[in-house]
């Protein structure tokens, strides 16, 4: 049975993403794990790229890319979980955001993982665009377990 | 002051939920990580709705959630979901998620079952193409 107690959640990314100039500027990362973020190449807006700390082994930086054995359609990542949560703006504070989606992007090396992540956020209907007030992200890795279907 | 210190985070599940075969009507679907026994389709919603039983659990850390005053108002348990985009840039196409706790019939177990519906735009039940994370959590 799983040990529930030795599985805190020890985050390796959290921070807030800004955009100081507006909406369709240059995003701003401000926390900690994150040491560069960027525009998906060819998006203007709603999509950006999070390259993770250089870390140390199981606490920060590259997260675990797939378990062994086949790599299946989707590569599961089963030990790594975001969460993203926008900022709004306005009264009451809606954030118009209709859909988030993350993305680990995986290295060209082999046995380093993912040290990116991509983030996409859409409005209606699922036209990519940056919430006003930026948003949250936190990420970290979870341990242990298997497969159940 | 508050003491934050004391209301430590400590999931009773963490996963990741996946479609080794593809999305698409009654297709399988696979949970893996901790704190879950099984994972189905519930019986009449081929798409997007996912019926995760919790494993039996130590009372007040693991297992069935207590129920609160009903199904929905129940104040003990969190639950977060983080739909995993495919495709150039990852948008998930999921604008709904929603969460319900099932009673056991059993009375005193509280709710052993958890009902996690997901929908795209215009509101359809979908599968999300890359799978979802989850955490669920208690509060005392």
């Amino acid at each position: 049975m799983p040990d529930y107690a030795a599985a805190p959640i020890q985050p390796i990314v959290e921070g807030v993403v800004t955009f100081p100039g507006g909406p369709g500027t240059q995003p701003f990362f401000d926390g900690k794990g994150v040491s560069a973020i960027t525009r998906a190449p060819g998006f203007l807006f709603g999509a950006y790229i999070l390259t993770l700390d250089v870390g140390l082994p199981g606490n920060a930086g590259a997260v675990p890319f797939a378990p062994s054995g086949p790599p299946p359609l989707f590569a599961p990542d089963p030990d790594v979980r975001t969460m993203v949560t926008p900022i709004s703006t306005g009264s009451p504070p809606a954030s118009f955001v209709q859909s988030i989606g993350v993305s680990y992007i995986p290295s060209a090396l082999s046995g380093v993982g993912a040290p990116q992540i991509e983030i996409a956020i859409t409005e209606a209907v699922f036209t990519l665009f940056d919430p006003a007030g930026g948003f949250q992200i936190i990420v970290w890795r979870g341990l242990g377990g298997g497969p159940v279907a | 002051m508050t003491d934050y210190a004391v209301t430590p985070f400590q999931p009773i599940v963490q996963g990741v939920v996946t479609f080794p075969d593809g999305v698409g009507p009654a297709t399988p679907v696979e949970f893996n990580g901790e704190g879950i026994s099984a994972i189905s389709r519930p019986v009449g919603f081929p798409l997007g709705a996912y019926l995760l039983d919790l494993d039996e659990g130590l009372p007040g850390n693991a297992g069935a959630v207590q129920p609160g005053t009903s199904p929905i108002s129940n104040p003990n348990v969190r639950t977060m979901v983080t739909v995993r985009g495919s495709g150039v840039p990852p948008i998930s196409l999921i604008s709904t998620t929603a969460v319900l706790y099932l009673l056991s019939p059993t009375p005193g177990v509280g709710a052993d079952q958890v009902l996690i519906v997901m929908q795209t735009f215009p509101p359809a039940f979908a599968d999300p193409a890359a799978g979802f994370e989850i955490i669920i959590w208690v509060v005392q």
